[in-house]
């Protein structure tokens, strides 16, 4: 029997497809998000994710609190890459203010958030290769990972939810010891990426099951508004830290990575290869880092960014995570929408995911990067 | 017909046929257990090495004792039937899976002169005994009820009825070799070991084998990433426990035949034979072990092609060779 | 990707990129969204996000307000922001056919505002359950459920929580 490419409707008489609920408890879900998918066998005719399980209003919460009670949600919105969230909103509200941040700040800043995506790209390696059935690497990423929260604990104080910026810098200064522990790490880590590469990349099965999987070609960039190492690996270069380099991403020689094909295999690649970028640039600033304050000397007592519309996006472990803050000239914001990376890029599972097997699902699904709390915020 | 057995001696030392039949199953049972209890913390101790973690290490002497630990919890807990299953094919997939097993074990001749049962065709028993297991694991995955269960048992079946055919084709040179069906037989024809001279035969064999026992990569009918547990995932307490019991004893049965088939069995200088038995299977062993802690999982088409495109071809030249080889 | 030229456009100021982060803002009429957006997809834009203000209390207008943002998928950021007024009670007009993000966009209007989109394909709850009433991204929004209380921003009168004690507006906002 013919049926359509993408389809979710049962056809009555047709007794070989049927739903299947992925989720919203599901082990390869990474969360609770819940797919809705019509198979064929194990033949996806048509998917439809159904998000909110994680919903916690932190839009509303936004708006009736003022700017800097909001901090530590932002870290909270994406849990991976808590600190680029929560810098990237101190980001958004300077630039609002116009509040100058002190060098060493700027450098702090940029060395914590490269750490986090490290540590964002790792969690990653770990769970897709789980979610391919490979238990090992799993292990070795989250080892390598638990090293990185040390460093990052040692100056933050958290390991997941840092709240560490502050408007006008950041709220500690760190010492010789963090910098040379994120020095060291980098000599370090770049051995374990050949490692990787040996035991992930260059493995005949993973390659079977990545590439030409899950394709998500540029096209999806226009239409949906894919960002990230998803963008990149269909071969378009996009980053948001060399196209609108916020903070001082500029002062470093760091390059894109991009893959071709947009299938898994090239997401893979992607990442890693960010991984080494993030290596570069924690480097150059580790080696650049001048002396001095880490807070601005005058940041206002009250935050009232000026009335009208801002918006300020950072290049997040997933994408293009922006902020669009509609002020009113008060200490709290009229609206303030959290453009999130993960939101987009289920949303386009309805047109990925058709055609493929089930199994694919989980490949494709893990190969995106989706953070649950992200999506549903 | 092979000379004197220990099973003869075995059943002569009772008076009466049925205690000795309820010593021999007792023996089998204990052995299937302990088996499962060493295997599964030899599977976490494998599996730790690899990951650069220590394993269980505070129930008992190196953590030997865990597994026990867990096991009175299986058996502690609730057996769970759910409201919607089909109840005959759910409780009794378990038992099926697990009943063969006594009786393939006892076809194993473990030394030169100790083998609980030995006739002309153990090796054509002894496989077709294996084939029941695709018979549990789909009455467990339709008895389920549940789409994940039995996707999984559909996978299971699939996937091992493929894998008997390149499995079966392995195993045929050997047999014209020896122009025997019987384990023992093969095994004590072997003044080498066949591996020398059937090594493509033993590694589709082992392959086939790995597969047949649904262990990684090929462990796609329960792939906890796609199908929650596949076939089991309904069953809870000591049912559960029971697949997995069964999963453990096919190990030692399918690497044990490899061991008779290409190792030389008991052979081995110095060391008792069934000393030499017991080394080569649970090296086998830990060989699949080492295979499920580093590779990826493989997906069901390719899975598929794999068995019919490079397997079962390769089996057949393989076995086509040996044929002319033998009658030059 | 041929050059940006955006018809049914109301009213355009450019904007200080370095303070705002967006370099023009527009308005259009709801009903002329879609004939802008495609002229941005036509220009090689790709949408960013669909924000809903509720501007009855903010600026007394009794209507809401979609703020459409493009951006270019390649080359040097280029960010419009297309303001169209919606009055309450009245649909605005889904883009879903030409920026397919639009689809999950307007259905998290239509949730959090419960601003109507016409046109859209199936326009349906995305992150509040199927069966909920009630429009939490609005600013006179009650959540009917009084143990969430501190979420709408709204104070409850005193005692109108049991067991809760009436300075529960500020700081005791654990979610």
């Amino acid at each position: 029997m013919m049926r359509p490419k993408s389809t979710m409707e049962l056809v009555p008489g047709d007794d070989e497809t049927y739903y299947l609920n992925m989720g919203p408890q599901h082990p390869s879900t990474h969360g609770v998000l819940r797919l809705r998918l019509h198979l064929e066998g194990e033949r996806i005719l048509g998917a439809e994710p159904v998000i909110g399980y994680g919903h916690r209003a932190h839009e509303k919460m936004a708006e009736n609190r003022d700017y800097l009670q909001f901090l530590p949600n932002t870290s909270r919105i994406d849990y991976l890459s808590g600190m680029i969230y929560n810098l990237g909103y101190c980001q958004a509200i300077e630039k609002a203010m116009q509040i100058e941040v002190p060098e060493r700040a700027e450098y702090i800043r940029v060395i914590c958030a490269e750490l986090n995506r490290l540590t964002s790209h790792l969690l990653w390696l770990g769970t897709y290769l789980l979610d391919l059935g490979g238990f090992t690497p799993f292990l070795y990423a989250f080892d390598d990972r638990e090293k990185l929260l040390d460093i990052l604990d040692s100056v933050t104080g958290s390991r997941l939810t840092y709240s560490y910026g502050r408007f006008g810098g950041v709220s500690m200064d760190v010492d010789d010891t963090f910098l040379r522990a994120a020095a060291d790490y980098c000599t370090y880590f770049r051995k374990r990426i050949d490692e990787y590469h040996a035991l992930v990349t260059h493995n005949i099965i993973f390659r079977h099951r990545t590439k030409g999987v899950g394709v998500m070609g540029p096209q999806l960039a226009l239409d949906y508004g894919v960002s990230g190492p998803c963008l990149r690996a269909a071969g378009v270069a996009r980053d948001l830290r060399k196209d609108e380099p916020y903070g001082i991403y500029d002062r470093f020689a760091f390059d894109i990575v991009t893959a071709e094909g947009g299938d898994c295999f090239a997401r893979h690649m992607v990442r890693m290869g960010e991984m080494e970028q993030s290596l570069n640039i924690i480097e150059q600033a580790v080696g650049g880092i001048p002396d001095g304050p880490v807070l601005a000397a005058k940041v206002p007592k009250r935050i009232r960014p000026p009335a009208g519309e801002h918006y300020f996006a950072v290049e997040s472990a997933r994408g293009h995570f922006g902020m669009y803050l509609r002020s009113d000239g008060t200490d709290v914001p009229v609206r303030l929408k959290l453009r999130t990376p993960s939101f987009v890029h289920v949303a386009t599972m309805p047109v990925v995911l058709p055609g493929t097997m089930l199994a694919d699902t989980v490949a494709i699904l893990g190969s995106i990067d989706i953070v649950i709390p992200e999506i549903d915020r | 017909m092979t000379a004197p057995h220990a099973t003869t001696q075995f059943f002569h030392t009772f008076d009466n046929p049925w205690i000795a039949i309820a010593a021999a199953t007792g023996a089998m049972l204990g052995f299937i257990t302990i088996n499962a209890l060493w295997l599964i913390w030899l599977e976490r101790k494998v599996s730790a090495r690899m990951q650069r973690r220590y394993g269980p290490t505070e129930v008992g002497p190196f953590g030997l004792l865990q597994t026990l630990a867990d096991v009175v919890k299986l058996v502690g807990k609730e057996l769970i039937t759910p409201d919607h299953v089909h109840r005959p094919l759910y409780l009794i997939a378990p038992i099926l899976a697990f009943a063969p097993l006594a009786a393939l074990l006892s076809l194993l001749p473990i030394d030169a002169d100790w083998v609980f049962h030995d006739f002309d065709i153990t090796l054509v028993l002894l496989l077709a005994f294996s084939g029941l297991n695709v018979i549990a694991i789909f009455a467990a995955g339709w008895g389920s009820n549940n789409k994940y269960a039995l996707l999984g048992a559909v996978r299971a079946v699939a996937q091992n009825i493929s894998y008997e055919i390149p499995l079966l084709l392995a195993v045929l040179p050997i047999v014209l070799m020896t122009r025997s069906l019987s384990l023992h037989e093969i095994a004590s024809a072997q003044s080498y070991p066949f591996i020398l001279v059937q090594p493509l035969a033993f590694i589709i064999y082992f392959i086939s084998a790995t597969a047949e026992t649904n262990r990684a990569p090929f462990d796609i009918p329960e792939a906890e990433s796609e199908l929650i547990a596949g076939f089991h995932t309904e069953y809870s307490g000591m049912r559960f426990g029971v697949f997995f019991l069964a999963e453990f004893t096919n190990m030692v049965i399918v690497c044990a035949v490899a061991t008779l088939l290409f190792l030389g069995g008991w052979k081995g200088p110095l060391l008792p034979g069934f000393v030499w038995f017991f080394i080569k299977v649970y090296g086998l062993i830990a060989v699949m072990m080492v295979f499920r802690w580093t590779f990826p999982r493989l997906r069901f088409d390719q899975l598929m092609t794999f068995a019919w495109t490079i397997l079962v071809p390769l089996a057949l030249v393989n076995l086509l060779v040996t044929i002319v080889v033998l009658k030059l | 990707m041929s050059e940006l030229s955006l018809p049914n456009i109301a009213e355009s100021t450019d904007v200080d990129y370095s303070e705002r982060g967006m370099q023009h803002q527009h308005t259009a009429a709801a009903a002329d969204m879609p004939a802008v957006a495609a002229a941005f997809r036509t220009a090689g834009y790709s949408l960013e996000h669909i924000t809903c203000l509720d501007l009855r209390q903010v600026e007394g207008i009794g209507a809401f307000r979609l703020d459409y943002q493009f951006n270019p998928v390649e080359g040097p950021v280029d960010r419009h922001v297309v303001q169209a007024v919606v009055a309450e009670g009245q649909a605005a007009t889904s883009i879903a056919g030409i920026f397919a993000a639009a689809d999950w966009y307007e259905r998290e209007v239509f949730d959090m505002h419960g601003v109507d989109v016409s046109g859209h394909p199936d326009l349906k709850r995305i992150l509040m359950p199927d069966g909920y009433t009630g429009f939490p991204l609005r600013k006179d929004f009650v959540d009917e459920d009084p143990e969430r209380h501190q979420l709408s921003g709204v104070v409850l009168e005193p005692g109108a929580v049991p067991g809760d004690e009436p300075a529960a507006e500020e700081g005791a906002d654990e979610v």
